[in-house]
């Protein structure tokens, strides 16, 4: 089984580099610098926080990725894997914004944006050369501990094979 | 019915006593100006205290008194850090207070 650690920074990075998304989640810094608040998380006692505070913890406008499990099985002749991956989104501050880009329009750059470079979207793209294409990814509200509107995205990513 | 307490008249003694100064910036565009807020816990304690620093946090403010009165998408700036008006909850009448739940912008 491919390590999940790999799928969840493959999915990150792949996030990262679609340009309309890159864009909505860039937050220029007091000292000029733009960061694109797209991040994996990863299950590291000690060293990160722990998943519900990371998510609590997360800036208006920002994407964290994090592994949800993986599901084992026969799915066919050559799947046993179907790793999970949770998308959470944290849309930004649109007071005045003229064009507002909010969880609809986020989740549809995710779906249909092809990454820098690419001719496909994210659903088309073998994430990595072990990773079949997805299935077809879904999206549910979720409420933070403030009721503040969040949505979660879940990719199911089958592994080609046993690796 | 006549509160028993004025709570709303004593307001400002509650924020200038326990307050800190946060910069309030309206979206109206009418200017930043400086208030007077307490701060509350949050609804989920992080490993930094309460304060600068935090990624959510939770100001008490004597609302009826701020014009124009905060509302979501309205930034603070506590300390360094710019946070984002994400929820207002007025609290009744009588108090003349509400909470707001930022958030780091």
């Amino acid at each position: 089984m491919l390590n999940p650690a790999l799928v969840t920074d493959a999915v990150t990075a792949l996030l990262a580099s679609i340009p309309e998304l890159a864009a909505a989640m860039a937050v220029t810094d007091s000292s000029g610098n733009v960061n694109v608040r797209i991040s994996a998380f990863h299950y590291r006692l000690g060293a990160e926080h722990r998943l519900a505070e990371a998510i609590y913890k997360m800036p208006a406008p920002s994407i964290l990725v994090a592994w949800d499990g993986t599901q084992g099985g026969n799915f066919n002749g050559y799947q046993i894997w179907k790793h999970r991956i949770a998308v959470h989104i944290r849309m930004g501050n649109m007071a005045g914004n003229l064009e507002p880009v909010g969880y609809e329009d986020l989740w549809w750059m995710i779906c249909n944006r092809p990454p820098d470079g690419a001719s496909q979207n994210i659903r088309y793209i073998n994430i990595l050369p072990e990773l079949d294409i997805m299935d077809t990814p879904s999206v549910a509200h979720a409420l933070d501990e403030d009721l503040v509107d969040r949505f979660v995205g879940t990719f199911v990513i089958p592994e080609m094979g046993d690796n | 019915m006549t509160p028993l307490v004025d709570f709303a008249a004593l307001n400002y003694i509650f924020a200038d006593t326990g307050g800190t100064s946060v910069a309030f910036v309206p979206q109206d565009g009418s200017g930043q100006q400086t208030i007077q807020a307490i701060i509350m816990p949050p609804a989920m304690h992080e490993d930094v205290m309460g304060g600068a620093g935090t990624a959510a946090l939770r100001l008490w403010v004597d609302f009826a008194s701020i014009s124009p009165q905060p509302r979501e998408g309205d930034l603070m700036i506590v300390g360094p850090a710019t946070y984002v008006v994400a929820v207002v909850e007025a609290e009744p009448q009588s108090t003349g207070g509400a909470v707001l739940k930022l958030r780091t912008n």
